[in-house]
């Protein structure tokens, strides 16, 4: 588990992208450099209670969260965060998870 | 200057599926269920195998085949041919494109079709495997698939329109009324309202008549010169076409879909307005993904959804998914579910729609949607189809 989220900025304009692009949708431009999004706020969230095809399924709360710089990202919560908390990004692998900022 | 295309010599002459199945003999694969429903709309069509020229297909399923094995298995051999991947929208896009190949000489007679046969553990596989930010970045959060997706887009939904719950039950309901007239629907028993808010959440507030029910199934449609329609049959003509792809980025609520890009071009290209479609098919992988299209399509006044709901679908007034729509007919993948759309306003424009024809359905619409590349659908489609003579 990391510390924050790696982000992609344009470094044309600053745009702030989750997942990685190549080329951006703001500028046009062609580089990015990673960035290190530390926070965010959630927006919604649900409880993922059934999966088609799996049994011995725990649920699973996932959230959308509008990261600082704007982009918009689904992430796991791992505590009982809700919608409207600013909360903090953490990465496990290549996967967001979020909890309130403390 | 803007070219405005006419599609004078295409129409949809003929329609068939497949049976659908929820729980598929696992020796059954997506070709045999695409096989079914050519055999059914070349009979339809009163066309033989060999005539076919040109194939359009789509299926998350045929793999590691590709179009033209499909066409090698079938025994067609065919000068234009077309794989559309394109998720929900697939089959949409596929109908275009087939018109713009008959119009530009590119073939005579089109078979376009779409069906899936994946089991509930190759949806799980497809589902967790979608493409590569699900796979890197969703599926180890527990995503599951676009239940989730559209569970947090309900809720933005439920948020911006003042919607409840039991609003997204009478959609459901209604279409459910609608499948009894559908001898294909897998469930065709009435639904109540206490039957859908006792149901079990599935992916909040999703309950388990909100999530659509994957079969295994195919169809198909025969496009052609309008005169090389079977006698005393109507041919279905297009009167205009809307495409988008990746409209927003995935940077927005996704509560305006592709189709908010296209809907005045579309209206426009028609020369017709929403108050004049008779009979709409609405891409329906959860209710809420029809209010979104019927809102960007100018269906609903002053954008107030409840309203419309409770005075134009709740009732049948508006007739939306008269097949029951996938959320009661089931659906065979979404491309198929996408065809099934086209396929049943072609039904009620020809006045064969049996048990469930809306009476004098003149202009009708049918839209696809989907590729849920990471928080909603990227892609969108529209046909504005008008009964011939």
């Amino acid at each position: 588990m990391t510390p924050g989220l790696k982000a992609w900025k344009c470094e044309g304009c600053g745009a702030v992208y989750f997942p990685e692009r190549y080329l951006c949708a703001e500028c046009g431009g062609h580089s990015f450099e990673a960035t290190n999004v530390a926070e965010g706020v959630i927006e919604d969230m649900t409880m993922v209670r059934h999966v088609l095809g799996q049994k011995d399924w725990q649920p699973r709360p996932i959230a959308t969260v509008l990261i600082d710089g704007g982009a918009r990202i689904l992430a796991g919560v791992a505590d009982d965060s809700g919608p409207n908390d600013r909360v903090s990004l953490t990465q496990v692998d290549l996967a967001p998870y979020v909890k309130r900022k403390v | 200057m803007a070219i405005r295309p006419t599609y004078e010599n295409t129409a949809v002459i003929g329609v068939g599926q497949s049976a659908y199945t929820r729980r598929p003999d696992p020796d059954l694969l997506a070709h045999h269920f695409i096989r079914d429903a050519i055999v059914a709309a070349l009979a339809d069509s009163e066309m033989k195998l060999a005539e076919i020229d040109g194939l359009a297909i789509s299926s998350m399923s045929i793999g590691p085949d590709a179009a033209v094995d499909v066409a090698w298995r079938l025994g067609l051999a065919v000068r234009w041919l077309h794989q559309d991947t394109n998720g929900g929208s697939s089959s949409i896009s596929a109908f275009g494109a087939a018109a713009r190949a008959i119009e530009m000489g590119a073939a005579r007679n089109v078979l376009v079709v779409a069906g899936d046969a994946t089991g509930l553990a190759g949806y799980a596989k497809i589902a967790a495997n979608f493409n590569r930010a699900i796979r890197d970045h969703a599926a180890a959060l527990g995503y599951g698939g676009p239940n989730t997706a559209y569970a947090l887009l309900t809720a933005r939904q439920m948020k911006a329109y003042g919607l409840e719950k039991a609003d997204y039950g009478h959609m459901a309901i209604a279409q459910r009324a609608w499948a009894a007239g559908n001898p294909f629907a897998v469930y065709r028993e009435p639904m109540t309202m206490e039957e859908y808010l006792a149901a079990p959440m599935v992916v909040d507030p999703l309950c388990r008549f909100d999530c659509v029910p994957v079969v295994a199934g195919g169809q198909a449609i025969v496009l052609a010169h309008p005169d090389r329609a079977p006698k005393g049959r109507i041919p279905v003509r297009i009167k205009a076409l809307g495409y988008s792809f990746n409209h927003d980025h995935q940077s927005t609520d996704g509560l305006k879909t592709g189709a908010s890009v296209f809907a005045e071009d579309l209206w426009d290209l028609a020369g017709a307005g929403p108050g004049d479609i008779d009979v709409a098919s609405i891409y329906d992988d959860y209710p809420a993904m029809v209010v979104a299209q019927l809102d960007d399509l100018g269906f609903i006044p002053d954008h107030d959804a409840k309203r419309f709901i409770q005075t134009s679908i709740k009732d049948r007034s508006f007739p939306v998914n008269t097949w029951g729509g996938m959320l009661s007919a089931g659906q065979p993948g979404g491309t198929a579910g996408g065809l099934n759309g086209i396929s049943e306003v072609t039904l009620q424009l020809q006045g064969r729609a049996g048990d469930r024809q809306v009476a004098n359905a003149r202009l009708g619409l049918s839209t696809g949607y989907g590729m849920t590349m990471y928080r909603y659908g990227a892609t969108a489609g529209a046909a504005i189809l008008e009964r011939g003579t």
